[in-house]
C-alpha cells in the first residue's frame, strides 16, 4: 500500500503541475475579453460601469470554466498514456495492475482537484461582483432567498437526482480515460502480435473493418445487448423517459460499463502493453 | 537470497518473429559480467524482459529468487534513459522522483557519484550533452543498493577519459554481493574489471565463460570475441 501512496502523490504532482498556468491563463484572458467586449472597448470609468464590468468577468470565466475543464481533462488523458508506455515510471516497483489503478486514479484526483479551484476562483469573482455590482448582490440574494424557500421542499427524489447526477459526471470521466486507454493499449498490442513488415498495413484495413462494423452495429443492431450498453449514453442525450428508475438503471449500467473496461485494460495493460524503449 | 538472476527457457516473440529462443542464464552473486552480441542479437530486449517492461515472454525469469515482476523491479537497478521526464525538469527533481519511489535510494551515495560526474544538481535534462545524461544515468542507477544492476551500453556517449575513470570505479559503487550485467561496445575498456563474458548469437545464449578461462588460454577478452565471432563465420 505504501508504494501506492507514493506513486499515486508523484503522479498527481505530474498531473497538477500546469493547473496554476492554466487558471491564470483562464482568469487573464476571461478579463482580457470583458475588456475589449465592455463598451465597445471605450471605458469611461464609473461606479455602473466598474459594477458591470465585474459582472462581465464573472460570465466569461464560469462559461470558460467549461472549456478549461474540458483541456485539463484531455491533458490528464494524455499524460495517462504518456506514463503508461514511459519505461521510467514502468520500472517503479509496483504491481502493474496497481500501477494502471495508480494513473487512472491520480488523473481523476487531479481534476477533482481542478473542478475545486474553479469553483474557489468563481466564489472570489462572485464575492467581488457581489461587493460592487448592485444590481447583482440583489440578484444573488434574490436567489438564496428562493433556495432557502425550496430547501424545506427537498425530498429524497430530488437529493437523488441532485446525487446522480454528479455521480453521473464521475463516472463519465472515468469511462472516458478507460475507453482512451483500451483504445491505446489493444491497437499497440495488436501491432506487436501482427508481423512488422505488414503490421502497418494490418493494422489500417483492421481499423476500417471495426469502424464499418461499430456503425453497422450502431444503425442495424436492436439487440438487446446493445440497447443495455447504450442506455445510459441514450439518458443522458434525453432519449429515455427521464425518471427516477432510468437514471439509476443508467448509473449501474455505466458502473459496469466502467468496470468491464476497468478489467479489460487492466488485462491489456499488465499482460501486452510493453513500456517504450527508453534509451 | 539465492542468484541474482536466474532465467530458465526463456522465449520472447514480437510481430510474429522469435527475437529470444530457448535462453536459459544464471549468474552468481559479485559478479560483473559482460553481455555481448551484435547489432540486434536482443541485449536490450533480454534487459528488458530481466526489469519487466517487455511482456509477453515465455520462460521464467527470477531476480534473487523473485519471479514476480514487482518484486523483481524491486531488486535491481536499470540504466533507463530518463524519457519519462519533461526536457525541463532539473536533476533535483529527478532525484526527488527516486528518493520518493526506490525505497534503496541513497542520497548521499548519489552526492558522491553527482561530484564524482561532475554535474551540477540545479541543471536541467534540455541542458545537457548525451555524456552527461549517461552520466546522470549510472549516478542513479548506481545510488540504489540492488542485487542486480542492468547497464544497457551505458557509455556509449560518454568521452574515453571519463569513461576509464567510471569504468575503474564501478567495482566501488557496487555492493559486494551485487551483480552487474552489462552489455557494451568498448569490449576491450571494460575487459579489465569483468569477471565473465556471455555471448548472445542465435537469439539465445550461445557462451557463457569465465574471464579467467578465457586468459587462460592467452586470449584477451576483446580476441576472444572477435575470434568467436571469426570461427562461427568460417564455419
Amino acid at each position: 500500500m505504501a508504494i501506492f501512496n507514493r506513486y499515486f502523490t508523484v503522479l498527481f504532482r505530474l498531473k497538477t503541475k500546469w493547473i496554476s498556468i492554466l487558471l491564470i491563463i483562464q482568469t487573464v484572458a476571461s478579463f482580457a475579453m470583458s475588456f475589449f467586449n465592455f463598451n465597445n472597448g471605450h471605458v469611461y470609468i464609473n461606479r455602473t460601469i466598474f459594477s458591470n464590468f465585474f459582472t462581465l468577468w464573472l460570465t466569461i470565466f464560469v462559461v470558460s470554466a467549461w472549456l478549461f475543464t474540458g483541456i485539463f481533462y484531455l491533458t490528464t488523458c494524455f499524460q495517462n498514456e504518456r506514463v503508461s508506455k514511459s519505461q521510467t515510471w514502468r520500472l517503479v516497483p509496483i504491481d502493474d495492475k496497481k500501477l494502471y489503478f495508480d494513473n487512472i486514479l491520480s488523473s481523476f484526483g487531479a481534476l477533482l482537484f481542478f473542478v475545486i479551484l474553479e469553483i474557489i476562483c468563481t466564489l472570489i469573482l462572485g464575492v467581488v461582483t457581489f461587493t460592487f455590482d448592485s444590481q447583482f448582490h440583489t440578484v444573488i440574494i434574490e436567489m438564496f432567498t428562493d433556495i432557502g424557500r425550496h430547501l424545506q421542499q427537498v425530498d429524497l427524489e430530488i437529493m437523488f437526482n441532485f446525487f446522480g447526477a454528479i455521480m453521473m459526471a464521475i463516472l463519465c470521466a472515468f469511462f472516458g480515460y478507460f475507453i482512451i486507454s483500451f483504445l491505446n493499449y489493444s491497437s499497440r498490442a495488436l501491432l506487436d502480435f501482427l508481423p512488422q513488415a505488414l503490421s502497418k498495413a494490418y493494422f489500417r484495413v483492421i481499423t476500417v473493418f471495426v469502424i464499418i462494423l461499430i456503425a453497422w452495429l450502431a444503425i442495424k443492431a436492436n439487440d438487446i445487448g446493445l440497447q443495455i450498453i447504450s442506455f445510459p449514453f441514450r439518458f443522458m442525450m434525453g432519449e429515455t423517459t427521464g425518471t427516477n428508475d432510468d437514471l439509476a438503471l443508467a448509473l449501474i449500467l455505466m458502473l459496469v460499463i466502467n468496470l468491464f473496461f476497468w478489467l479489460l485494460d487492466t488485462i491489456l495493460f499488465s499482460k501486452f502493453f510493453e513500456a517504450r524503449e527508453g534509451k | 537470497m539465492g542468484n541474482p538472476l536466474e532465467i530458465t527457457d526463456l522465449v520472447y516473440k514480437k510481430n510474429q518473429k522469435k527475437i529470444i529462443t530457448d535462453l536459459n542464464l544464471t549468474l552468481k552473486p559479485g559478479k560483473i559480467v559482460a553481455l555481448l552480441g551484435e547489432n540486434g542479437a536482443g541485449k536490450t530486449t533480454l534487459m528488458r524482459i530481466i526489469s519487466g517492461v517487455a511482456k509477453n515472454y515465455r520462460g521464467t525469469v527470477k531476480v534473487a529468487s523473485f519471479a514476480k515482476e514487482a518484486d523483481r523491479k524491486a531488486h535491481l537497478s536499470f540504466t533507463d534513459g530518463l524519457t519519462g521526464f519533461a526536457n525541463s525538469t532539473k536533476i533535483n527533481d529527478i532525484v526527488k522522483f527516486y528518493q520518493i519511489l526506490y525505497h534503496d535510494f541513497s542520497l548521499k551515495q548519489f552526492e558522491q557519484l553527482r561530484k564524482f560526474m561532475n554535474l551540477d544538481s540545479d541543471m536541467r535534462l534540455s541542458e545537457m550533452s548525451k555524456g552527461m545524461k549517461e552520466k546522470l544515468v549510472i549516478a542513479l542507477t548506481f545510488s540504489r543498493k540492488t542485487d542486480l544492476y542492468l547497464l544497457d551500453e551505458p557509455f556509449s556517449g560518454i568521452d574515453a577519459m571519463a569513461r576509464k575513470k567510471i569504468i575503474k570505479s564501478i567495482i566501488l559503487w557496487k555492493q559486494e554481493k551485487s551483480t552487474i550485467l552489462v552489455s557494451d561496445h568498448f569490449v576491450n575498456e571494460i575487459a579489465a574489471v569483468l569477471d565473465e563474458v556471455v555471448i548472445i548469437k542465435n537469439k539465445t545464449v550461445c557462451m557463457h565463460k569465465s574471464t579467467e578461462a578465457i586468459r587462460a588460454d592467452n586470449q584477451s577478452v576483446e580476441e576472444f570475441y572477435e575470434s568467436f565471432y571469426q570461427r562461427e563465420e568460417d564455419e
